[in-house]
């Protein structure tokens, strides 16, 4: 009975060691695979943003959406590339920085393209990080 | 004679319109690293904005604290809701001045050793903190680097005992900027 007992609180010592191992070193998840919480347009968002920056952070900030816009430029720097969609404001832009991986090949400047990623919050642009594109 | 005054006056005109110029970038790389005994943690951030004016030496950097990206999901979890609160202070921002900024001349090729001071705003505290930085002029385009060390006390992040061998007292923090002309 002992040895059934040892045998079992070691398994299950293991089991909850490498359930705790495997959440400790769980990587960042791909926004692949999270739901968009809400769906808006660039140029909304940038709107939103510079009438009331506290309501705006409410509203969107850490939240999983799925911004659409017209690209107005691509920036490929030290393995991240970022996605710039018109804000609708010359100085102001929806910064969408890609997910490593992520393919920008079929973008091109001009294109209505759909980015889902993760609001931080409003610098000069409104920036959104972990972005992958879809279809829609 | 009046050939030359009017060419100096050119040049002076010339001279001036490179000094007064504002150079910004809005992917401002901040990277920071705490080592401590039992776990190294590092995180990058490429969306800081900088705007520096060249004819001051007045420089103001802005970063978003959910756009520092972890290795470790939960570490980036506990650093956003448990160490910054990102969500009360998505911000930190530092006001301050290049010492040297007269020594910066974009229409030469160079490097420029020069000491920042500031106020450095994290989670709401601020204080002032002094760095080395040097930047580098090459083909009229000015690049920047900078490394800060600070006290994650000083701005009120508090180390629970439990994690004490696992996040540093002091955290190195370091700045790369590639800066851009403001066209006003």
């Amino acid at each position: 009975m002992k040895k059934i007992l040892i045998i079992a609180s070691f398994l299950i010592f293991l089991i909850a060691a490498s359930i705790s191992w495997h959440y400790y070193y769980k990587p960042v998840e791909s926004t692949r695979n999270l739901n968009a919480e809400s769906r808006a347009e660039a140029i909304a968002i940038v709107n939103d943003f510079s009438n009331d920056e506290q309501k705006a952070n409410d509203q969107y900030l850490n939240k999983v959406i799925v911004v659409s816009g017209d690209i107005v430029e691509i920036e490929q720097s030290s393995g991240h590339a970022t996605l710039f969609l018109d804000g609708g404001d010359l100085l102001k832009r929806v910064a969408c920085e890609m997910e490593s991986g992520e393919h920008l090949d079929d973008v091109s400047i001009g294109d209505r393209v759909f980015v889902k990623g993760i609001c931080t919050g409003f610098l000069m642009d409104v920036v959104f990080t972990r972005c992958i594109l879809e279809k829609e | 004679m009046k050939y030359s005054i009017f060419l100096v006056m050119i040049l002076a005109l010339a001279d001036s319109s490179i000094y007064a110029q504002k150079v910004f970038t809005r992917s401002g790389q901040i990277s920071f690293y705490s080592d401590a005994p039992l776990e190294k943690i590092q995180a990058h951030n490429h969306k800081a904005t900088c705007v520096l004016d060249l004819s001051s030496g007045k420089m103001e950097w802005a970063v978003l604290i959910k756009a520092f990206s972890f290795e470790k999901a939960l570490m980036q979890e506990h650093f956003n809701e448990n160490y910054m609160e990102s969500t009360k202070y998505p911000k930190a921002t530092f006001v301050g001045n290049i010492v040297d900024y007269q020594k910066i001349d974009l229409s030469k090729d160079g490097f420029t050793e020069t000491k920042v001071v500031g106020d450095l705003t994290i989670k709401g505290t601020t204080r002032p903190v002094e760095s080395q930085a040097v930047l580098e002029t090459k083909n009229g385009k000015l690049t920047g680097k900078s490394t800060l060390v600070i006290a994650v006390a000083d701005y009120g992040i508090e180390i629970p005992k439990l994690v004490r061998d696992n996040i540093a007292k002091e955290v190195k923090i370091e700045i790369n900027a590639d800066f851009e002309i403001l066209n006003q």
